[in-house]
């Protein structure tokens, strides 16, 4: 070669890193085994389909794999991980993807079990994606007041009124149903 | 959980119920009873396996495509792979044409796409190894210049190279003048940017 342009110096150049494959893939395999189940779970609770949450966690994934955050606190990772995968199924809700709960539906009446996750997934979808969403945080994640309210960038409190306000709304479903 | 066999009606006469903090309880136990016998887990290495590809023994560039596009143009450009890997009709430098530009064809081993990196950006109008692309479209890199690198999915196991997935298109923008063109076998002498400097 004649010359060598000065990589550093290129601005499409935004290096993570040479990580050896081997080391990269353990670190990544690592990171699915903490928190694939919850940012599905969490997707599930938002979109209502097993299969959509599952594309919503897999795109989070891929962003984690091609760009990696640059997070100062590494405990912040989870709550990343949370917040791409989260935003991943919402828009996919946004997309019209299907809302209803087709497979929790159709199994109610098998047994007592079906019913109630049946009850429970009606429910659920009454209420809106942020409220899914909510709910996924507090009670499939169990995030505290604090917790959700920097997830989402709001306050504690506002956390606390309107998750008093989805207790309501599913207590009054449960009952009507 | 809460015993709640309960179709819905139950909550309603359930007294446990009528306090909010059981309630609130008995809303988590569902929730997670809920999402536990929708069987979401899956084996890691699926997930691994969908995202990062078969695990390799060599090493792998992490990062966004840019920076694989360059680094490995720009470190193993060098490699005269280009005059031996297909023998088009044309003799001299490939070229491509996306939208009224003109570009260079580039071939690199060790190029690893990744999908979520790339968006279409225009059709390949003309190009004397058209027959080497799986596609007649280009696609532009997240966060790079589009009339400085486009890269064209190459047909599976065009030449004799099956690992070569991608040709990386350089355009008239380019920063990297010094990277080896594709050239097919009948060019004559190896371009000294090819030569394996």
């Amino acid at each position: 070669m004649s010359e060598v342009p000065d990589v550093e110096a290129l601005p499409l150049h935004r290096i993570i890193g040479g990580m050896p494959d081997a080391d990269a893939r353990a670190t990544f395999t690592a990171t699915v085994i903490a928190y694939d189940y919850e940012m599905v779970g969490l997707c599930y609770l938002i979109t209502g389909s097993r299969e959509t949450a599952r594309e919503a966690a897999q795109s989070a994934w891929l962003k984690y794999w091609s760009s990696p955050p640059e997070l100062r606190d590494p405990s912040k990772l989870r709550s990343w991980l949370l917040s791409v995968a989260a935003n991943e199924a919402r828009q996919e809700v946004r997309r019209s993807r299907p809302t209803v709960p087709i497979d929790d539906l159709s199994v109610a009446g098998e047994d007592s079990d079906s019913a109630t996750n049946a009850a429970l997934a009606q429910a659920l979808m009454t209420l809106a994606t942020d409220e899914r969403h909510l709910v996924g945080l507090r009670y499939l994640i169990g995030l505290n007041s604090r917790e959700i309210g920097d997830h989402l960038g709001i306050s504690a409190g506002a956390v606390r009124v309107r998750l008093h306000r989805i207790l309501g709304k599913l207590r009054e479903q449960l009952r009507d149903e | 959980m809460c015993g709640c066999t309960a179709s819905s009606a139950s909550y309603g006469s359930n007294s446990a119920m009528n306090r909010a903090g059981d309630f609130e309880r008995e809303i988590g136990e569902l929730v997670t009873r809920y999402v536990a016998s929708a069987n979401l887990r899956t084996e890691p290495q699926v997930v691994v396996g969908a995202i990062a590809g078969p695990a390799k023994a060599d090493r792998r560039w992490r990062g966004p495509m840019p920076v694989v596009a360059v680094g490995v143009v720009l470190v193993i450009g060098s490699i005269a792979i280009a005059n031996i890997l297909l023998s088009g009709p044309a003799s001299g430098p490939a070229h491509a044409a996306v939208g009224g530009v003109t570009y260079d064809v580039v071939v690199d081993r060790s190029l690893t796409v990744e999908t979520g990196e790339l968006s279409p950006y225009g059709p390949i109008t003309a190009s004397d190894y058209a027959w080497a692309f799986s596609q007649q479209e280009a696609y532009s890199l997240q966060g790079v210049n589009p009339r400085a690198l486009l890269v064209v999915p190459a047909k599976p196991g065009t030449g004799d190279e099956s690992w070569l997935n991608y040709f990386i298109l350089v355009g008239p923008a380019d920063p990297y003048p010094s990277a080896c063109r594709y050239h097919d076998a009948t060019f004559g002498e190896i371009p000294a940017e090819c030569s394996g400097g």
